[in-house]
């Protein structure tokens, strides 16, 4: 196990290393002046002497293969660099509007599971019924909805008409209950389905049907015995939708002002701030890696008969 | 096999919390903020520069000032300078500093801190628009004056000196570099704290200089969808938006409708432009860029597009430098706006690039108005296709020549009308070049560089009417609008006035307690 | 099939129709500006009022089927050509090719999609040219991993085994007996991404990186609206309808697919990039 770890942990670097690699090579066939558009932030035209100035300043003078070069060198040590547009670590800009994310990623998912896990048990339970039917039109809707759109809608409804909730930033719970039902809405109609499915295939199997022979509350069952075999592909799904709800985040965050990781690396991308770009590709890179290793692990712990197929 | 029972155990309880969590915080969201002295600005975009800018923080925050300013007619007037006066026929200008002055640490402001600061400006990367270049050294005099001496003489050196042309801070602001680690300033608000992307909070300067501000703290929000930001004043999420692009016309009679918000404009010194590639055709001919020019419908777009608020450019640069308006921009206005194009225009029937920056839309209607302008093309035989490229691809392709039309703002930052023919102009103007006019007359170059360092000051006005009346025939851009800014606050809000720079004086404002 | 099925094709269907009839049904040109006929409700001139030029909502909408579906189609063909190269060289010579594409494979998927599409997109410029470019530069990977898959499935099966022994070479063996082998599940698997295709495009447009005014997108139509949101929620509300209702279509034919496929309901509805 900690071979197998170690071995994932390695190979990392390398996928690291081309991830970091692609987006740098995007960087340079990007057109566009970092230096200008660092300067000319506070709505004013910088002189040609400024923006050459700025360059210097920037290592933007060097030859194309140092400055990755030299970049690289830095991260390997952990530097990303710093921010053109600010002057500030690119590290520590990305920390700080990290924990922003995370509290939304975190509400999407508490909104996934308060969702789906009903749905999917109820409709499993009653199966081609009402509430199967509808849950499944639900879902259907759910993952045919565009998020961004749903936000809006969401916002006009409870924002604008009702002011039930406030439109901007980020505060307290009432701030986050919008944008985690926008972002969590797509994925919760999926995991109910999956969680649907998962529960019919247990609650077919033979064991259950002999815990209903023995005469144990048909409730019991279900939530002793069917619920943990349908929690499994959970845990794959999970992570592979990890890295969506990290994507989903950066329109969610644009569309509710939401100051996280995506709206800062759609604001570098404006910006052409280059550092933070590379800094927050290889971080969510990372963390998408990382997420699936987890999962990888947390699925052999969960059920050791499946043996670690994903090293290949 | 009761892991999962556990997990749902601790499920429930946190899903009740939740719940009753978000119901208190919206009791909590109903009360209306800003019943203490403490007042909430919305803003589209983020004023936080941070350490490689030369400011910090955008001047709207009141944190920093220069030595001069420039009031409503974008006239020269005293700030951290009291008075100057020039010597040696203009080459060099001797500035006297206020004495009560003194910074956001308590530091005073002198002489020997101006010059220090000034050093800061003349590294190119801090002097944005070059107003250091002409200098040759800066000297103490006394204790409160400093003296500039200048290459070439130069008529209008205190306005070039006003707001971004001088920030002021404390020497304990920057480092070797110059680069500000903290912005202290002379300003009525000093910084308080910063939250990346979310707002900028400022607490009042006790020490200032013109009084103590009513206002005890400020909170700048970045709002940057103008919906949202318009619902937050609504809300009572904020008392009031102030900024340039703030409330876009259409949102005006939605605030109107609102009895407790007050709406005010306020016409600034940015004027819009629509700019020709001169260096290829169809545009390098003359004919045809007078024809567009007249064919654009500037009242109309100024009613639907603007909603009023907005005014239709007749004048090369912002007419509130009354000084400087001349006949010629009259002459234009003859052969602009009424007359339908000939016969002999529609025989250009082509294809032209129109490139919008996505970025400046965002701010200003420009999708809207380059519709409309493609719409007025079509009636004269002039097939465009909009381009919304965003900010670097937008420069780098108008740098190139990558296009036939183009519209961009520009802010008349000294109120000098140098400042504007210098840049566009000017054979070698920074902008007619970065922005692809490359409009060349070798008349127009002498006048301009003439006219920079006449100390005469009919003769220069003479010289500038000269100059109006050139490019108004040759029209290597055209002026559309001269822009208005809309800002709005909550009725008890008193006091809060923009300048022509769309900076509003914080120091003057407050807050009226029933 | 199923009602849900027959439903999805229903709804693809109208569409389809109202994309090849859009001249015909718009009541006005889309992109006609009037500017004395801004922000209308709707009336009985402009059933779903206009937008902030005048411009007709319904004659834009039905104009945008065009646009919106057929981008999502090219994006499909492209990927299709792509991921169906790519995964049979992957999956028919094995070996260190199989490994190294494998690898380039994991990494494009070890990256949030859209990052990657708004960083494309972003740097290289709006436009319909370059939102096909960066649609597809994201989306090959996960169909060629899959097309390995199949392909690795087909290669053992034992006419392979006989065409090869008959000295054919390896690109005929490819291209005449895997290829057709796997082609039906490949158009049925492919064509579930079908909605999160049209999503996709969607949402780049909306956020100001698709298509160009004033081109009758949706997505495009949803961003020049928001702005309008509070006093004309009509310009946000229909150009979003039309994706839900179109991307469903997609989602209920691929829902009838895959109860037919796997009735367990094992893979999951189309997952979403947003």
């Amino acid at each position: 196990m900690r071979s197998y770890i170690l071995r994932r942990f390695i190979s990392l670097v390398p996928v690291l290393f081309l991830l970091s690699l692609i987006t740098f090579g995007l960087l340079c066939i990007t057109p566009g002046d970092p230096a200008e558009m660092a300067l000319s932030r506070s709505g004013v035209n910088p002189t040609r002497e400024a923006v050459e100035a700025m360059k210097t300043e920037l290592g933007l003078d060097k030859p194309l293969c140092l400055q990755y070069i030299h970049w690289f060198g830095k991260a390997l040590h952990g530097n990303l660099g710093t921010s053109y547009r600010t002057g500030e670590p690119v590290t520590q800009e990305i920390l700080y509007r990290l924990p922003a994310t995370m509290e939304l990623s975190l509400a999407a998912i508490i909104f996934i599971f308060i969702v789906a896990f009903p749905a999917g048990v109820l409709s499993a339970i009653y199966r081609d019924r009402l509430v199967d039917n509808a849950s499944r039109i639900a879902a259907l809707l759910g993952v045919s909805l565009p998020g961004f759109w749903l936000g809006l809608i969401l916002i006009y409804l409870f924002s604008m008409k009702m002011e039930i909730f406030p439109v901007i930033g980020r505060g307290g719970l009432n701030h986050l209950i919008l944008p985690a039902i926008t972002l969590g809405s797509g994925m919760a109609a999926i995991y109910s389905r999956f969680i649907r499915a998962g529960m019919l295939e247990a609650l077919s199997q033979d064991y259950i049907q002999a815990a209903y022979a023995r005469g144990i509350r048909s409730w019991r069952v279900i939530t002793r015995h069917a619920l943990k075999n349908a929690l499994l592909p959970i845990i794959t799904l999970f992570g592979m939708s990890f890295g969506n709800l990290l994507g989903g985040a950066v329109i969610v965050e644009t569309v509710f002002a939401w100051p996280g990781v995506g709206k800062l690396v759609v604001d570098s991308i404006f910006e052409r701030d280059f550092p933070v770009i590379q800094g927050v590709v290889l971080f969510m890179g990372l963390i998408y890696i990382l997420t699936n290793l987890l999962v990888d692990i947390t699925y052999t712990w969960i059920d050791p008969r499946v043996r670690l197929k994903r090293d290949r | 096999m009761s892991r999962l029972t556990k997990t749902k155990r601790t499920v429930i309880p946190c899903v009740g919390l939740l719940l009753l969590l978000s119901l208190l915080s919206c009791c909590n969201g109903k009360e209306k903020p800003g019943a203490s002295s403490r007042f909430t600005i919305g803003v589209g975009r983020d004023l936080y520069f941070g350490p490689s800018s030369p400011i910090f923080l955008h001047g709207s925050l009141n944190v920093w000032e220069g030595l001069t300013g420039l009031d409503h007619r974008l006239e020269v007037r005293p700030l951290l300078a009291v008075n100057w006066e020039a010597q040696k026929d203009g080459r060099l200008w001797v500035f006297h500093l206020r004495k009560d002055v003194s910074f956001h640490d308590g530091e005073p402001l002198n002489a020997e801190v101006v010059v220090k600061n000034i050093e800061r400006m003349r590294n190119p990367r801090f002097d944005l628009y070059g107003v250091y270049r002409n200098v040759k050294s800066v000297a103490v005099v006394d204790q409160f004056s400093v003296s500039f001496l200048l290459h070439t003489p130069d008529p209008v050196f205190p306005s070039r000196l006003s707001y971004f042309g001088s920030p002021m801070f404390s020497l304990k602001s920057f480092d070797y570099k110059g680069n500000i680690k903290e912005p202290l300033g002379t300003g009525p608000f000093m910084l308080k704290g910063h939250r990346k992307g979310e707002s900028i909070t400022l607490v009042r300067n006790e020490r200032y200089y013109l009084g103590i501000p009513m206002l005890k703290e400020i909170v700048y929000k970045y709002i940057p969808n103008p919906s949202t930001r318009v619902s937050a004043l609504k809300a009572g999420e904020i008392d009031a938006i102030v900024d340039i692009g703030g409330i876009l016309p259409e949102q005006v009679p939605l605030l109107d409708r609102d009895g407790d918000i007050e709406i005010f404009k306020q016409e600034v010194a940015t004027t819009h432009y629509l700019l020709f590639n001169t260096r290829r055709l169809p545009f390098s001919s003359q004919g045809l860029r007078q024809a567009v020019s007249r064919t654009v419908d500037r009242e109309e777009m100024v009613q639907t597009i603007f909603g009023g608020y907005a005014l239709p450019a007749r004048e090369f640069f912002s007419p509130l430098a009354q000084v400087w308006m001349s006949k010629a921009t009259k002459l234009f206005e003859g052969s602009a706006i009424a007359e339908r194009p000939t016969e002999n225009t529609s025989k250009h029937s082509q294809k032209v690039i129109l490139v919008v920056n996505a970025g400046l839309a965002k701010r200003w209607p420009y999708r809207p108005v380059s519709e409309v302008i493609q719409a007025h093309l079509r009636d004269i035989g002039i097939n465009a296709e909009i381009n919304m490229l965003e900010m670097g691809a937008w420069k780098d392709a108008l740098k190139r020549g990558n296009f036939d039309i183009s519209l961009c703002p520009y802010t008349l930052m000294t109120g000098d009308p140098d400042f504007f023919f210098s840049w566009w102009m000017h054979s070698k103007g920074q902008l007619n070049v970065d922005r692809g006019i490359g409009y060349q007359n070798p008349v127009a170059d002498d006048l301009i560089e003439e006219a920079r360092s006449e100390m005469n000051p009919e003769r220069r006005k003479e010289t500038y009417d000269q100059l109006q009346e050139i490019i108004a025939r040759d029209l290597p851009l055209t002026p559309l609008f001269h822009d208005v800014a809309i800002y709005a606050c909550k009725k008890r809000v008193q006091g809060l006035r923009l300048d022509a720079f769309f900076r509003p004086c914080l120091g003057e404002t407050w807050i009226k307690i029933h | 099939m199923s009602k849900l099925m027959l439903t999805g094709v229903g709804i693809i269907l109208i569409f389809m129709i109202i994309a090849i009839l859009a001249p015909l049904i718009s009541p006005h040109p889309p992109n006609r500006v009037n500017l004395t006929a801004r922000l209308m409700n709707p009336t009985s001139a402009y059933p779903l009022g206009t937008d902030h030029l005048g411009r007709c909502i319904l004659s834009r909408t039905l104009h945008g089927t065009r646009y919106t579906l057929g981008l999502a189609f090219i994006v499909l063909v492209i990927i299709l050509i792509i991921s169906t190269v790519i995964g049979c060289i992957s999956g028919y010579y094995g070996g260190l090719t199989d490994e190294t594409m494998m690898r380039v494979v994991d990494i494009f998927l070890a990256f949030p999609a859209i990052i990657l599409a708004i960083a494309i997109v972003g740097l290289l410029g709006p436009g319909l040219i370059n939102l096909l470019v960066a649609m597809s530069f994201v989306w090959w990977a996960g169909p060629s991993r899959l097309i390995r898959g199949l392909v690795l499935t087909v290669k053992e099966r034992e006419f392979v085994a006989a065409v090869r022994a008959l000295g054919a070479r390896d690109s005929r063996i490819i291209f005449r007996h895997i290829f057709p082998n796997i082609l039906p599940p490949i158009i049925v698997l492919l064509s579930l991404e079908m909605g999160s295709i049209i999503l996709s495009i969607s949402g780049l447009s909306f956020i100001g990186l698709g298509a160009r005014p004033p081109t009758p997108e949706w997505g495009a139509m949803l961003s020049e609206g928001y702005l309008y949101m509070e006093t004309s929620p009509h310009l946000m509300i229909f150009p979003g309808m039309a994706i839900t209702l179109s991307v469903l279509g997609f989602n209920l034919l691929g829902e009838g697919i895959r109860d037919f496929l796997d009735p367990k309901g094992k893979y999951a509805a189309g997952l979403s990039k947003f």
